[in-house]
């Protein structure tokens, strides 16, 4: 005959809730004690009710019991793939608006039937406030992004508007910088370069607000504040028969306008009483932490626009400027654009649910079997890439017999469309690994990444464009995308062989 | 429009300086020198071998723009900077650190203005004290010497814009097309200046005129040095540039072209013998691809160094007379170039008006690229190219006739918006005409043939004259747009049809 | 004669916070003028103002924030010092200076049967190194990773990988005190036994300080309730309590007086590792000029007053519970409490229960600036926490001569020493009987005058702030003039 011991009466707070909040076995007999106490359970009580001379009795004497329970279940908040998704894809949607409003209206927030000076004056300042207020908005983000992330909101608008104050005068001092030379070479006759100006400074301050406004994730405002815009341009071009030029501009600011008031509005709205006053910020701190996003996001625009200057620049003999804006090589990129977009948008839901398998595979796996631990996300990451690849050759593909058959409206030429594809489908992958390096920390692997694909770029864009013909411009976009996929793939995998520790040090 | 030249004066002298001066200083920094002069005369002529040859093989290709060049000089300079040890640091990641940690030790302390600048003034005087004020005496009156032989030389291209010589017509061609990055055979006396063109954005006759009198002082100043070495006196050396520099205005007028150019780097050579024999041989190779077969301009310009050297160096008392008239000769060399090529080129002429020259500049500068057709003889391509479309007289008037321009609804049709048609009232006639003009070496060879001889050229003057005025009597599209005694020009504006930029 | 210098360490009160703490070091500060104070307080994150204004003899106040910064360190120092540290710290430094001191640190921290002074040691030369060499960089190297799972795996923690991060991050965080530099100072006193009191022991390793700590409510106690609402995983509950159990013991060990509110709170000292011999009982006082009996105005409604912060451990819940049954018998009863809202979650499910129980017109919530009026307006004061140490506000209530009925929590009962009615806690309904003995009946006034006739004379004789300041001071003085403790030499990391 075995005796068991016998199951004590416990009281009832000491057993799981039954409404499934946040409940955890007692470590010891002292958490019991505690949790006695607290229950309004004194020595008093113990001894009176339940018969032990003191809690601490009662105590040790359920402990046994209780560490039996299990803790309860932490549900896990998740968003399903396609969400993410379209979170991912959300970015472009001022691109759409902007796309649909040049459909209807032949012309946009920037762009329409213009004349080729104006146009490439247009084209100059969006490529020049691109790769401008890049590397501002990449370091707003990630400082804006951590106070956010530590519920300092007081800070984290103080450091947003700083940015864009920086950002503002940042434009200012390089659109000057680039009008300088603009008059002495004659690259634009006057006034466009200072048309080009305009336009590098309005759009500018867009993405300077839009910027904010991605880093709340609030894209949908982004795209308000386009359709704003566009409205404003509509109203002042065909209404009131302002100039196209003056009513863009216009339009632009209204745009800016909007945007940085929803910001402004949304960042008071999410201060909560207790936040406190925004911290002091040591501006050397600010460039210690910041200078590698500074210089991706700087380099990341010019890996993406170079190949349109070096095109819009190609020596043309029989050309009336230096700069020629080119209709069909944009046509052709613009047709890319949208492949890229439909690819991009899955680099956010991939980044996620590989972050998710890293969180789930350290539970699964102890401090011993890190190997296989490493092995297995190894696997996975290989896993979506393989997806990015046969996505992305999907969409590629689609597009380009979609533009074959039935494209002929917009006469792209098609090897420049088909490099376009192609240099797009890998500054997807390169981006998917840059995505997974920011998230572990590592934004100096970025940077040397992109770097050399830029120089990549630039030497073989510039060859390619002068040697044959400015169409195959392209082709040095292509080459770069391709170097900095290779890149950051060798860099990723080399600190995925480590990827435990780099996990912990990125969650610091 | 004398202000516009002055601009453009300094444009190309800027784009001169760069070239020739800072970029050469910057590899004399990386370079190792025992000698500071030799040092720095040998990163001249290395940066100038350099150009050379870099501009010579990317023209062969088409590839000569800013952008190449540029390039070449980046990875050139970084190679001097690789090979002297200058970036040594950039692979010690220590140093990196050091060079973040003094630039967050600025932003945290936040150096005022005054401090910064206070900083810069102590940096300042600390690499004067570097240099020997005494050592430097005896160049600074050649220095000085050399900078009033280029603003002398300046005086007839800021007033004149036609060149004096023929060879400058097709030089101007060579380089437009060399900077415009076409394949086409190299002329090696323009290869150097194709930088300046990109640094300058000048076109190409701007650049050639003004360089003309930079390279002349380059030469004086070359001579002097040369003299200097030799005879270990400044006094001769300024004697031998004045001579030089009086030489040049009278074979050149100021305007030194490709044997003249050459001498420099010839005389380089001698400069360098005694310090490197290798680079002395690379300045003389330097001297024969600028100028592949030497003539008697080059045995002038470099003889005239060696002759005063080995007479002073024979004899001592002509050494000291010479020390003593060197003012005159040098004041007797400025003033040569200043009055010569004046007085060399007549009143017009040899080979185009200067209303011609100066009408064709106009148009060049007010009017959008492309958008505006030449028609006359060849000299005017050399401006035109790049800039504008040329077609040639003899075209033009074996195309059309009286008859067929003075119907009413007869318009040329030219795909441009204006249209200019050059007509000499009084066609150029001078003593080298004949020979000089087939100088010019343009494409259009066949087309030279009418303009060689006097009356081939008189009677297409007076045929696109009389078309014009047949023309003009019947439309009004047509306006004179410059005229004096010797030239008319006349304007066709483009009804239909033709680019227009400015919308 | 110069001043006594005392270092005042707190972790989540003064000055940044409200709370009963925060009243107790306000207190210590301003009425022992003669003393030159310098704070250190460690806050939650950086953008923590400080809420009590500092009194002159107060020289300097550092705040720590212990999350919230991607530099530990970097908030409050110029920004080169530290970039200048982190030049100096390389693979060399790390395995020479850092690594062996580390891996001795977390031997003893995993190690169950843990030696304080093996403890203390290591800190203590961590402290040093990082005197030089920069804290970020050493602590997030792989070096710390790697020694962290070895000491893991070679003390039998099986941790998975998930556990070993959260463990390390929390440890790379604690520690960020040994990278302050103290001042040099007479005397430590700590608020707290847990990460507060561990520059107490740098202070006394390195300059002879003496060390005097002072808890209020447990650490450990307050730890354990934590952790029972949390979501971490068994192992990393048992990593933290091993860890601050370490901390604790440590502190203990080191101070050369213990003091405490109560005997309740002495026995868990004692339990946790606290010589007895070293703790001593001082209670908290406040001001009589501040909190007197004052003429009440006339009221028409029987006022219950409660002053508390809005959280669960507040009880606020078994109040509005014990509220419905009052009412029932009292039907003008009003109920008032006053006090911050800290926990939103727990303030909406006491306004739920005050609409469930339709008790609109008689609870009321608010803040008040003037405590002592709210007393004089008040017939009854009523703590119906489920824990505390010796709250302030009893002691408010007995020196403005209001009656308490509190639960009997913590040193509650030996505070109220019979002067009031103590209750179950958690039980609503004898706080209702209790609360209805005073309010309603014949001889409630009779009786709500006596108890607080009583509790007032109990409050001027033992709970005076005088009383107080001198029990302090007496502490101090005693140890300035005692033998100071052998100083370990500062020798560079």
């Amino acid at each position: 005959m075995t005796n068991w011991p016998m199951r004590p009466a416990m009281p009832s707070c000491l057993e799981p809730p039954a409404d499934g909040s946040p409940w955890a076995p007692p470590l010891d007999s002292c958490d019991v004690v505690v949790r006695l106490e607290t229950a309004g359970i004194t020595d008093t009580v113990a001894r009176r009710e339940y018969g032990y001379r003191n809690a601490w009795r009662l105590a040790e004497a359920c402990f046994p019991w209780l560490r039996m329970f299990p803790a309860s279940k932490v549900r896990e908040c998740r968003q399903s793939a396609l969400v993410e998704y379209l979170k991912g894809l959300s970015f472009a949607l001022p691109l759409g608006f902007c796309c649909l409003a040049m459909a209807v209206f032949h012309f946009s927030l920037w762009g329409g039937d213009v004349s080729p000076h104006l146009a490439a004056a247009v084209g100059l300042g969006t490529v020049s406030s691109f790769v401008t207020t890049g590397g501002v908005v990449q370091a707003m983000a990630r400082r804006g992004l951590f106070f956010l992330s530590v519920q300092d909101r007081a800070t984290g608008e103080v450091v947003c508007w700083k940015w864009v104050r920086l950002g503002a005068a940042w434009l200012v001092i390089c659109g000057l910088a680039l009008v300088a030379p603009c008059r002495f070479y004659h690259w634009l006759p006057a006034p466009f370069d200072w048309i080009a100006f305009a336009f590098h400074l309005s759009l500018g301050l867009l993405w300077l607000a839009t910027g904010i406004l991605h880093m709340l994730e609030r894209n949908l405002w982004s795209a308000a504040a386009t359709v704003v815009g566009v409205c404003s341009v509509v109203l002042l071009h065909r209404r009131l028969q302002v100039p196209l030029v003056d009513a863009q501009l216009t339009g632009i600011a209204v745009a800016a306008v909007f945007a940085f008031s929803a910001s402004f509005v949304l960042f008071r709205s999410r201060r909560c009483g207790t936040s406190g006053r925004p911290r002091s910020l040591s501006p050397a701190l600010d460039l210690y932490l910041t200078w590698p996003h500074f210089l991706f996001g700087t380099l990341y625009f010019l890996l993406i626009f170079s190949d349109r200057i070096l095109a819009w620049t190609a020596p043309d003999i029989s050309a009336d400027s230096p700069v020629q804006f080119r209709g069909d090589y944009e046509t052709a990129l613009d047709l890319a654009l949208i492949a890229f977009v439909l690819q991009v948008g899955r680099v956010r839901a991939s980044s996620v649910t590989f972050m998710r398998k890293i969180v789930r595979a350290e539970k699964q796996h102890g401090i011993d079997a890190r190997s296989k631990f490493i092995h297995q996300l190894r696997q996975a990451y290989g896993r979506s890439t393989a997806g990015f690849v046969l996505w992305g050759a999907a969409i590629s593909v689609g597009l380009y017999l979609t533009v074959s058959r039935v494209g002929a409206h917009f006469n792209p030429r098609s090897d420049t469309l088909l490099w376009a594809l192609v240099g797009g489908f890998l500054m997807v992958i390169g981006l998917w690994n840059s995505s997974l390096l920011f998230w572990l920390s590592l934004p100096v692997d970025v940077v040397t990444a992109i770097a050399p694909a830029v120089a990549v770029d630039l030497l073989i864009g510039y060859l390619m464009s002068r040697l044959i013909t400015y169409h195959y411009a392209i082709a040095g976009f292509s080459s770069g995308a391709c170097y900095f996929a290779v890149l950051t793939t060798r860099n990723l995998l080399r600190r995925l062989n480590s990827l435990d520790y780099y996990y912990f040090s990125s969650s610091i | 429009m004398i202000g516009a030249d002055v601009v453009n004066a300094f444009r190309v002298s800027l784009g001169f300086l760069v070239v020739f001066g800072a970029l050469p200083w910057l590899v004399a920094l990386n370079s190792r020198r025992e000698h500071a002069l030799m040092g720095h005369c040998t990163a001249f002529m290395r940066t100038a071998l350099f150009t050379e040859i870099v501009t010579v093989v990317l023209g062969s290709m088409g590839l000569c723009l800013p952008g190449s060049v540029g390039a070449a000089y980046v990875l050139f300079l970084f190679a001097l900077m690789f090979r002297s040890g200058t970036l040594r640091h950039l692979r010690n990641t220590h140093w990196l650190s050091a060079q973040l940690h003094k630039l967050i030790l600025l932003m945290d302390r936040r150096v005022s203005a005054g401090e910064h600048l206070q900083s810069l003034r102590i940096r300042y005087v600390s690499w004067r004290r570097r240099f020997d004020p005494t050592a430097l005496a005896p160049f600074r009156g050649i220095c000085w010497f050399a900078v009033f032989v280029a603003f002398a030389a300046c005086f007839y291209p800021l007033h004149q814009v036609r060149f004096l010589h023929g060879v400058s017509y097709s030089r101007t061609l060579a380089l437009q097309k060399l900077s415009l990055g076409q394949s086409s055979p190299q002329d090696g006396s323009v290869a150097l200046l194709a930088p300046v063109v990109f640094l300058s954005g000048c076109e190409g006759a701007t650049v050639v005129r003004f360089a003309g009198p930079l390279f002349t002082a380059v030469l004086a100043l070359t001579t002097s040095l040369v003299l200097f070495q030799l005879t270990g006196s400044s006094a001769i050396g300024m004697v031998g540039a004045g001579l030089v520099a009086g030489f040049g205005a009278f074979a050149d007028g100021g305007q030194l072209q490709a044997d003249g150019i050459a001498s420099i780097f010839v005389l380089l050579s001698i400069l360098l013998w005694r310090a490197s024999r290798l680079d002395a041989v690379w300045s003389m190779a330097a001297g024969l691809l600028i100028d592949p077969i030497p003539g008697l301009g080059m045995i002038w310009y470099a003889g005239i160094p060696l002759v005063i050297a080995l007479l002073v160096l024979s004899c001592r008392s002509l050494s000291r007379c010479l020390a003593m008239i060197r003012v005159p000769i040098a004041l007797t060399g400025i003033a040569c170039l200043i009055y010569l090529p004046t007085k060399l080129g007549g009143n017009e002429g040899p080979y185009q008006y200067e209303t011609a020259a100066r009408a064709m500049s106009r148009i060049i500068r007010e009017l959008p690229q492309n958008t505006w057709l030449v028609v006359s003889p060849v000299q005017e391509l050399a401006f035109t190219y790049g800039h504008g479309w040329h077609m040639e007289l003899s075209n033009f008037v074996n195309k059309y006739n009286v008859d067929e321009v003075i119907q009413p609804d007869f318009h040329f049709g030219f795909p441009v918006m204006d249209t200019f048609v050059f007509v000499e009232k009084r066609p150029l006639v001078s003593r080298a005409l004949g020979l000089s003009l087939s100088e010019l070496g343009t494409r259009f060879e066949p087309a030279i043939a009418p303009y060689q001889l006097r009356l081939s050229r008189a009677s297409l003057e007076f045929e696109a004259g009389r078309l014009l005025a047949a023309y003009r009597a019947r439309h009004s599209d047509v306006q004179v747009f410059v005229e004096d005694e010797n030239v008319i020009v006349y304007r066709i504006r483009s009804s239909s049809g033709g680019v227009r930029p400015w919308t | 004669m110069d001043k006594t210098t005392v270092l005042l360490t707190t972790e989540g009160t003064y000055p940044c916070y409200s709370g009963g703490v925060s009243v107790w070091c306000d207190y210590l500060v301003r009425y022992l003028c003669d003393i030159e104070y310098h704070i250190f307080a460690i806050t939650h994150a950086p953008s923590q103002q400080a809420r009590f204004a500092c009194p002159p003899n107060v020289t300097s106040c550092v705040l720590h924030p212990m999350w919230g910064t991607e530099e530990p360190g970097a908030h409050d120092t110029n920004f080169s010092e530290v970039h200048e540290r982190k030049l100096r710290t390389d693979r060399t430094t790390l395995l020479r200076g850092f690594l062996p001191h580390f891996k001795a640190c977390l031997r003893e921290l995993f190690n169950s049967d843990l030696d304080p002074e093996l403890l203390a040691q290591s800190l203590f030369s961590l402290h040093q190194y990082f005197w030089k060499h920069d804290y970020a960089n050493s602590m997030r190297s792989r070096l710390a990773w790697e020694a962290f799972l070895e000491a893991a795996a070679l003390s039998g923690w099986r941790l998975n990988l998930e556990e070993a991060t959260h463990c390390m991050r929390w440890v790379q965080r604690y520690l960020s005190l040994l990278a302050v530099d103290f001042p040099r100072v007479d005397l430590v006193h700590s608020s707290m036994a847990g990460l507060a009191g561990i520059p107490g022991m740098l202070c006394k390793l390195g300059q002879g300080s003496a060390y005097v700590l002072t808890e209020h409510g447990i650490h450990m106690r307050e730890l354990y309730l934590n952790l029972s609402r949390s979501q971490y995983s068994s192992r990393c509950r048992r990593f933290l309590v091993g860890f601050h159990r370490a901390i604790t013991r440590m502190n203990y060990h080191y101070a050369d007086v213990v003091t405490c509110l109560g005997d309740f709170n002495r026995q868990w000292q004692v339990r946790f590792g606290a010589d007895p011999g070293k703790i001593r009982v001082v209670s908290n006082g406040i001001d009589p000029s501040s909190f007197r009996p004052r003429p009440s105005p006339k009221r028409s409604r029987p006022t219950v007053l409660t002053m508390a912060r809005i959280f669960p451990l507040k009880g606020i819940d078994v109040l509005i519970r014990a509220a419905a049954e009052v009412r029932d018998r009292v039907p003008e009863v009003r109920f008032r409490v006053l006090g911050e809202i800290v926990d939103q979650a727990y303030f909406d499910e006491c306004l739920r229960l005050v609409e469930e129980f339709h008790l609109g017109d008689h609870v009321s919530f608010g803040v008040t600036s003037d405590s002592a009026n709210a007393y004089a307006e008040a017939d009854v004061y009523c703590l119906p926490s489920r824990s505390e140490g010796l709250p302030y506000a009893v002691i408010e209530a007995m020196m403005s001569g209001c009656p308490v009925v509190a639960a009997e929590v913590g040193n509650v009962p030996d505070l109220l020493g019979g002067t009031g009615l103590t209750v179950t806690p958690n039980d609503s309904r004898e706080m209702a009987a209790a609360l209805m003995r005073l309010l309603s009946g014949p001889t409630a006034e009779e009786l709500r005058r006596s108890l607080a006739h009583q509790a007032l004379e109990r409050a001027r004789r033992h709970f005076t702030i005088n009383q107080f300041a001198e029990q302090f001071e007496g502490i101090y003085d005693e140890l300035a003039d005692a033998p100071s403790y052998a100083v370990l030499s500062r020798t560079a990391g």
